[in-house]
């Protein structure tokens, strides 16, 4: 009994990981220990993500969490974003402030992805030599959107990965494996059966004009390639990596002027790296679904895979030439030629292939490997599993209920908060949540001191445009002009008293503005 | 000698109000308690509960729409019936219902108010500002209403200021306040026109000013044009720009909105003074999916931008102004002096297109937002004052009449007219046969019977039948000093005869006006010992604390003593009858504990003093 309930206990720790609450998650691996002192995974996850995910990448545990913290700056000083367009390359963290390399903890069962490459596509007006993003991650499984969003914008929540620019990425210091350059099978040909990673190799003609996917158990490049260059290269690869780790390996590559002929090449070169890294980010989110669900290829698994037909990737022309209209499967005023449209007819756009991904994909009870190849002694489920979503409501509010025996108001409301996204009528669910509103509510406007105390920005302007806020706070600063007292503030937000007190808590405690 | 009662002069607007007075002679605006000059006539419901008015309602506007009451002065006493209430509740969010006698309910919350409630409630803001300035209850105030409002708008503004507590001496017609606090009754006869731009309206006046009478001879506008216009453009061209570079419509996000539109206005004021100004609204926006960092809106305008942008609003007042000065056959060369009026003719464009129109310079010396409120001081100060100033004299406000065969209006009363007064005009009966006649009293200055308020209406019987024309009926009104309208119709040949009396309604009767006037009072008596007993709570709870802090003392000096035992012991007692009664809502106990545990300190003090403690 004391052992389920210690598993319990560890998987809604992995999940107050996973949102950023290192230390609740934390209090409940050594509340799981102290029922279960054998448990391994309990002793291994309290070693500490930074430990576990070290062979990725140097890691900083998150202190941010939805109620706790949901307030960071960036680690790194700001970027003048007008002096992104000249020198992009230093934009590491900036904008797409999600890809940080310090804030993923290790997903405990789900498979990794250790790391990405993107080569972005050269840009003309910036720059005449190929430019290349090189952008690693410690994981794809980012946590799932929590239940009230951030009200501030995490530099570090969802996918932590770094991005690094380099005019080669020949010459990138790459924190991650690199991958290796493979040859592409043209669409159509049976991929070539393995290669040392273990996963069935692939080889395509990948000329240097060339837009060319191959996706093994994943509809992934597909996505991607929907919204890329025509000219563009890219490659997908779930790299086995001894055994612990899978890695994904995207490469995009795309000659110079090539991009003048498509949809994303008005976009100033900031926001198109932007615009791929937000692109990457959905598709390893799509590519850790699938993985969890169905695993990923291996050689011991053997995945069946089967080429997509006919033909579903638009593939650029291997001329020099401008790239004709039906290559360029995102351009609306120019639709692929081809009669099976890569997308579904119902998809608003193209990140929503998951409906149809145009790929076979393995019946779930067809792979039992890939798990195992992260950890074999795991028995932690995935407790998002979609097959036991009562359940897992049960699990997440015994585990929040603990967490309130601890005190623990605001990571027992993360895990309410998913509990309600499951269940949202469940009345224990609201029931706790009220409860620990009410303490999270006093806690937070007790840090504002007294209601009719008159708070002031204690930044100036140009301090604050460097603040990582959301619009929410944007707003709250807005109405704080040096007249407006706490208790007029909470009437003239428009959100809830608790909204509302937490923000303009967190902006004290950030010394942003002054208590009342 | 006792100080003389304070008076107040109230602009009561559509969008701003202003409450001024006059000290020494000298009229003055009262800032209100934010140091603003100007009072937003906005009232919200938060969602917290709080009825919230001024700058602080109108800061949640947007954001909150459906419980935000703003420009109440284009509803109040308009039937809900009436063409112009309908146009005014398409363009509010907020919700507009009909009362039980055609007025107009505003939905807040749960309930139902009176547009006169609503107007109070402004009313009662500015009160308590004068009342802070004062330093003592003002009771007095002259309010202002635009020069077209009808009996029923004007009474309605009565019962609001009755309502908010003030005694109401006088409704003046906003272009003649302006007239006033430029002293023009005096200085200055002949005609002058006034321009109004303000916040949401445009009024333009021209007034024949003589020997204490200010005749409104022409009076026109747009009741949807004003600064709100002017906003709304530089609202538009900020969330195109933005659009055109992140894909996402500013316009859609409440937040945003209310944010563009502090910033819009703030912009606009500071383009009146300077040539350009930035548009700075940081973290405006948070783009959707994950890992979307705040987006700011920076922007440079220009007055020459806004120029642009507002260009044919101003070109639309300057057509008004045509329009009305051709009504009353008035050339701009006739006009001595032109007022400006209203925030917005502060702009550099619109004072341009009105110098150009009218061919003169405007008024120079009183902040045209201002200058209304001043004027109503000035007029309230002569009203109280012994010092005759100029009086303004009681007049009919529009014309009165009585609708004739065809749907067309015969007037007996032209608007203006002094009161009291009487009138009497022979009528003939319209068709062959005709036993009986219907007297429409009708109140407007249309020809077009329908296009007139109706006041009342009655039928006289038992004519003569005889052919058209032959029955002669005598149709005579009567206003008597306190503004109440008799109408009544005489048939000359039987002296049959029938009567109306029409008293401006503002739409509340005077059972729903006692009713919410006792309402106010009981909410005041109760906020009142509510403030009371958390006073004396205070003061019982810091007696607790007092006490509490000496008691160990006398226990340590009066240690082994029978007296030390029971002076502690009963100490004790009152401490605990003092916490229990602090806890509870019983005044009457506070109160006794209150005195109870005085003396116990004072007797513990004393032995402390005594024992040397």
């Amino acid at each position: 009994m004391s052992a389920e309930r210690a598993q319990q206990l560890i998987e809604a720790g992995i999940w107050l990981r996973l949102s950023g609450d290192g230390d609740g998650a934390k209090r409940l691996f050594e509340q799981a220990l102290r029922l279960d002192p054998g448990n391994a995974k309990a002793t291994e996850l309290l070693r500490g993500p930074g430990e576990a995910a070290a062979p990725l990448a140097p890691v900083k545990p998150s202190t941010e969490s939805q109620f706790g913290n949901p307030f960071s700056r960036p680690a790194e000083a700001p970027i003048n974003p007008n002096a992104m367009e000249a020198d992009w390359g230093m934009a590491t963290g900036y904008q797409s402030g999600i890809y940080r390399s310090e804030a993923m903890p290790p997903l405990p069962a789900a498979p990794k992805v250790s790391a990405a490459q993107v080569v972005v596509p050269p840009v003309a007006p910036v720059r005449g030599s190929a430019t290349n993003v090189v952008l690693s991650g410690t994981g794809f499984s980012a946590p799932e959107p929590r239940g009230t969003p951030p009200i501030f914008g995490s530099g570090e929540d969802d996918a932590a990965v770094d991005i690094a620019v380099d005019d080669d990425v020949s010459d990138a210091p790459l924190p991650f494996k690199t991958t290796s350059s493979r040859r592409i099978p043209a669409p159509g040909s049976p991929p070539p059966v393995s290669d040392s990673s273990g996963f069935p190799a692939r080889s395509m003609d990948s000329g240097p004009r060339s837009s060319n996917t191959m996706v093994f158990g994943s509809p992934v490049p597909q996505a991607t390639m929907a919204q890329l260059e025509p000219d563009e290269h890219v490659e997908v690869d779930y790299g086995g990596d001894e055994g612990e780790d899978v890695s994904v390996d995207v490469d995009v590559d795309v000659d110079e002027g090539a991009g003048s002929q498509a949809p994303m090449a008005a976009l100033p070169v900031r926001s198109r790296a932007s615009a791929i890294l937000s692109q990457l980010s959905v598709d390893l989110d799509m590519a850790a679904d699938e993985i969890r669900t169905q695993g990923p290829p291996t050689t011991k698994s053997s995945v069946p895979f089967r080429w997509p037909t006919p033909e579903p990737f638009p593939v650029a022309p291997p001329s020099d030439g401008p790239a004709p209209a039906a290559s360029a499967p995102a351009s609306p005023a120019a639709p692929s030629p081809q009669p099976a449209s890569p997308l579904p007819a119902q998809a608003a756009s193209a990140w929503e292939t998951r409906a149809d991904p145009g790929i076979d994909l393995p019946s779930q009870g067809a792979v039992s490997g890939p798990l195992d190849l992260l950890s074999s002694d795991s028995r932690i489920q995935p407790a998002s599993s979609p097959s036991e979503p009562g359940s897992n409501v049960e699990k997440l509010l015994g585990a929040a209920k603990d967490l309130i025996a601890l005190d623990d108001h605001t990571g027992a409301m993360e895990l309410i908060v998913k509990a309600q996204a499951i269940r949202p009528d469940d009345p224990v669910a609201a029931q706790l949540r009220e409860r620990s509103e009410a303490t999270l509510l006093t806690m937070y406007e007790s840090k504002l001191g007294k209601r009719e105390g008159v708070p002031r920005v204690l930044l100036k302007d140009d301090e604050i445009i460097w603040l990582n806020l959301d619009h929410r706070a944007g707003f709250m600063l807005a109405q704080i002009d040096g007249g407006v007292c706490f208790e007029d503030l909470f009437a003239v937000s428009g959100m809830s008293r608790f909204d509302t007190a937490r923000i303009l808590a967190q902006l004290v405690d950030e010394g942003v503005i002054s208590r009342g | 000698m006792a100080e003389r009662e304070p008076v107040i002069g109230i602009d009561l607007g559509t969008t701003n109000s202003v409450v001024a007075t006059v000290q020494a002679g000298t009229p003055v605006v009262i800032k209100n308690r934010a140091g603003s000059n100007l009072t937003p006539s906005v009232v919200a419901l938060a969602k917290s509960g709080k009825l919230l008015v001024g700058s602080i309602a109108k800061r949640q506007a947007i954001t909150n729409p459906n419980d935000t009451v703003y420009a109440a002065k284009r509803l109040i006493g308009r039937k809900f019936s009436s063409q112009q209430a309908q146009d005014a509740i398409a363009a509010l969010p907020y919700t507009v219902v009909p009362g039980e006698h055609d007025d107009l309910r505003v939905k807040l919350g749960d309930r139902h108010y009176a547009l006169p409630e609503i107007s109070a409630l402004v009313l009662r803001e500015l009160k308590a500002d004068a009342e802070q300035f004062f330093g003592r209850p003002v009771k007095k105030a002259v309010i202002t209403v635009p020069a077209y409002f009808n009996d029923g708008q004007r009474q309605a503004t009565k019962d609001a200021g009755k309502i908010a507590g003030l005694e109401v001496l006088r409704i003046v017609n906003e272009p003649t306040a302006a007239a006033l606090a430029y002293g023009f009754g005096k200085a200055v006869s002949g005609k002058i026109a006034v321009f109004d731009l303000g916040g949401g309206t445009f009024d333009v006046s021209v007034l024949e000013v003589g020997n204490g009478v200010f005749d409104v001879i022409a009076t026109g506008g747009d009741t949807f044009l004003g600064g709100e216009d002017f906003d709304n453009r530089i609202i538009e061209w900020l969330c195109f720009d933005f659009a055109k570079e992140h894909g996402i419509d500013l316009r859609k996000d409440r937040m945003a909105l209310q944010r563009l539109k502090d910033g819009a206005e703030k912009a606009k004021i500071e383009l009146s003074t300077a040539k350009e100004t930035q548009v700075n609204l940081p973290f405006i926006s948070t783009p959707q999916g994950p890992g979307g960092a705040a987006l700011h809106l920076q922007k440079i305008l220009t007055r020459e931008k806004l120029e642009e942008l507002c260009g044919d609003l101003v070109q639309r007042t300057v057509k008004i102004c045509d329009q009305v000065l051709g009504e009353a056959k008035v050339r701009q060369t006739d006009l001595k002096e032109m007022i400006l009026v209203g925030g917005m003719t502060r702009m550099p464009k619109v004072v341009e297109a009105v110098k150009q129109y009218f061919r003169r310079d405007p008024c120079k010396g009183v902040h045209p937002d201002e200058v209304v409120a001043l004027g109503a001081a000035v007029q309230a100060e002569a009203l109280t004052g012994e010092a005759s100033n100029v009086l303004l004299l009681d007049v009919t406000p529009q014309s009165l009449g009585v609708a004739i065969a065809g749907g067309y209006v015969r007037r007996l009363i032209p608007k203006n007219t002094t009161v009291p007064t009487s009138v009497t005009e022979v009528f003939n009966t319209s068709r062959d046969s005709q036993t009986t006649v219907k007297i429409m009293v009708l109140q407007g200055e249309s020809e077009i019977a329908h296009q007139n308020e109706l006041l009342g209406e009655f039928i006289l019987t038992g004519l003569r039948e005889a052919r058209r024309g032959e029955v002669e009926v005598d149709v005579t009104f009567d206003i008597n000093s306190e503004g109440i309208v008799s109408v009544s119709a005489k048939d000359r040949e039987t002296g049959q005869q029938q009567s109306i009396q029409v008293t401006a309604s503002g739409g509340l009767t005077e059972d729903e006006l006692k009713h919410i006037l006792d309402e106010q009072a009981d909410l005041l008596l109760e906020a009142k010992s509510s403030e009371e007993i958390k006073a004396r709570k205070a003061e019982l709870l810091q007696l607790v604390a007092d006490v509490k802090a000496v008691l160990p003392k006398v226990a340590k000096s009066t240690q082994g003593t029978d007296f030390g035992t029971q002076v502690v012991a009963k100490a004790n007692q009152a401490l605990d009858a003092a916490q229990r009664a602090a806890e509870g809502e019983n005044l009457a106990a506070v109160v006794s504990n209150v005195d109870a545990l005085s003396k116990t300190l004072n007797l513990l003090n004393g032995v402390v003093q005594r024992m040397g403690g």
